[in-house]
């Protein structure tokens, strides 16, 4: 198998997006191209069912095709174990992904942008998709080596773990940053300083209660209605 | 010239990593803006505005079906807005801010319509093309999210860019921008806190020490 290949239309097998399959075409298309480049001769029919509903997240996809292809040969029966792992990747992965490394890796982007952005860009592309590339890279190999027991090698690195860690780290980041931007690009001014620890309390309490596009609204327009009181 | 085709290509190309394929992160706002600032000028600005909206895309996140507010739109338009000098004084900044976040609403829409539109090329596929390989449907979606990004990204910037010029020219107030930006980003840091699921009050005191090392030591 032509890893290169496999991990490069791993990277496009989302193109397909949908209501009604999600990834499923996505995933029969990955599907497709193992079972070419290893002459597996899978049945026809048994790829065409593969176009049906699918859906986990994008970076963890290449497990769930290892782990098929692991059961396919071993008990003719991947489909149970495509459904499972589908539900579980897709809840790590998110919660790995999307809530912990995106807001981590800006932080980091964030904080040395402000000595040179490009550095800062630079670096944020650098973090992010070492992980994204990492596990789309190792996947296929991990899920066809363990099979069905591969979640016991997320166990094995405490996946579930590192949004925590990761988030522990962002908070403090993040506090880091805030000081750094206001006491830099703001005014030094007692009144600033107060505003803006007012925002980041009205911040905290509403989080949960206001969906944050609307609060983003009603902030502009608070600061709209400073600016033309008090002046900038 | 090739700076305006290098901008229809990252409109393009950003909307196909946020929507359809690579997912590299280059349709975050941090990065897309300061690419945007880099090539038109006007980059610390560009990464500060970047900074604001990512903080709130980083809050709305794309779980399951869940379709989050377009922010690569939002912080393509107001990076464009700033190299282009349109963005010239802090009511200018917020006012085309408050004129892209209401625009991002139609623009999110869009990205509901182009997965239908994937579910109507899904299913003249299964209808017609069963045994065939995926991939044509595959590109087309990947094409639609591109041209998505080329048209509907610069169509909703050239409007914005007109309010804003109306209305700038009745009024236009002078202010710190950066401190305004700040201002903002410390009540997103709010929610982004609320956000990080780390749930226990030591979460809030390792925030509150990066606070003080930040004011304090550096």
């Amino acid at each position: 198998m032509n890893k290169g290949k496999s991990f490069l239309k791993s990277l496009i097998f989302t193109g397909n997006w949908n209501y009604e399959n999600m990834q499923g075409s996505g995933f029969r298309l990955l599907l497709e191209d193992i079972n070419k480049a290893n002459d597996l001769n899978i049945d026809e029919k048994q790829i065409a069912k593969q176009s049906e509903y699918f859906n986990t997240h994008p970076f963890l996809v290449t497990f769930i095709l290892g782990v098929w292809f692991k059961e396919f040969l071993k008990e003719g029966q991947p489909d149970y174990f495509k459904k499972v792992y589908s539900s579980a990747l897709a809840a790590l992965g998110d919660s790995f992904f999307w809530h912990s490394l995106r807001p981590i890796s800006f932080i980091i982007a964030a904080l040395f942008g402000l000595i040179n952005p490009i550095f800062g860009v630079i670096l944020y592309l650098l973090i992010f998709n070492f992980f994204h590339f990492s596990f789309l890279y190792i996947g296929f190999d991990m899920g066809f080596f363990m099979g069905k027991e591969v979640i016991s090698w997320f166990n094995r690195i405490k996946f579930n773990k590192w949004s925590g860690y990761a988030d522990f780290i962002t908070a403090f980041l993040l506090g880091l940053l805030l000081s750094l931007g206001l006491k830099k690009y703001g005014l030094e001014t007692i009144n600033y300083y107060f505003t803006a620890t007012c925002f980041l309390l009205v911040g905290f309490v509403i989080a949960k209660k206001l969906d944050v596009l609307f609060s983003l609204i009603l902030v502009v327009l608070a600061c709209f209605v400073m600016l033309v009181t008090k002046g900038g | 010239m090739f700076s305006y085709l290098a901008l229809f290509f990252i409109s393009g190309i950003s909307s196909v990593d946020r929507n359809a394929a690579l997912h590299m992160m280059f349709s975050r706002p941090l990065v897309l803006s300061t690419i945007v600032g880099l090539l038109f000028g006007n980059v610390y600005l560009c990464f500060l505005s970047g900074l604001l909206i990512e903080l709130f895309g980083n809050i709305d996140v794309p779980v399951g079906t869940k379709v989050s507010k377009d922010d690569t739109f939002m912080s393509y338009t107001m990076a464009v807005l700033i190299s282009f000098d349109v963005v010239q004084v802090l009511s200018d900044y917020l006012l085309a801010l408050l004129v892209v976040i209401i625009f991002v609403f139609p623009v999110t829409y869009v990205d509901v319509l182009t997965r239908k539109w994937n579910q109507h090329l899904l299913m003249r596929y299964l209808k017609y093309n069963l045994y065939k390989s995926p991939f044509s449907i595959i590109w087309k979606g990947i094409m639609i999210a591109f041209l998505k990004g080329v048209v509907l990204y610069n169509l909703f910037c050239l409007v914005t860019m007109f309010i804003v010029v109306q209305i700038e020219s009745y009024m236009s107030i002078e202010g710190n921008i950066t401190a305004y930006i700040f201002l903002m980003s410390s009540f997103l840091a709010g929610y982004l806190m609320r956000f990080l699921s780390f749930k226990s009050i030591h979460k809030y005191v390792i925030f509150v020490m990066g606070l003080v090392l930040g004011w304090l030591v550096i």
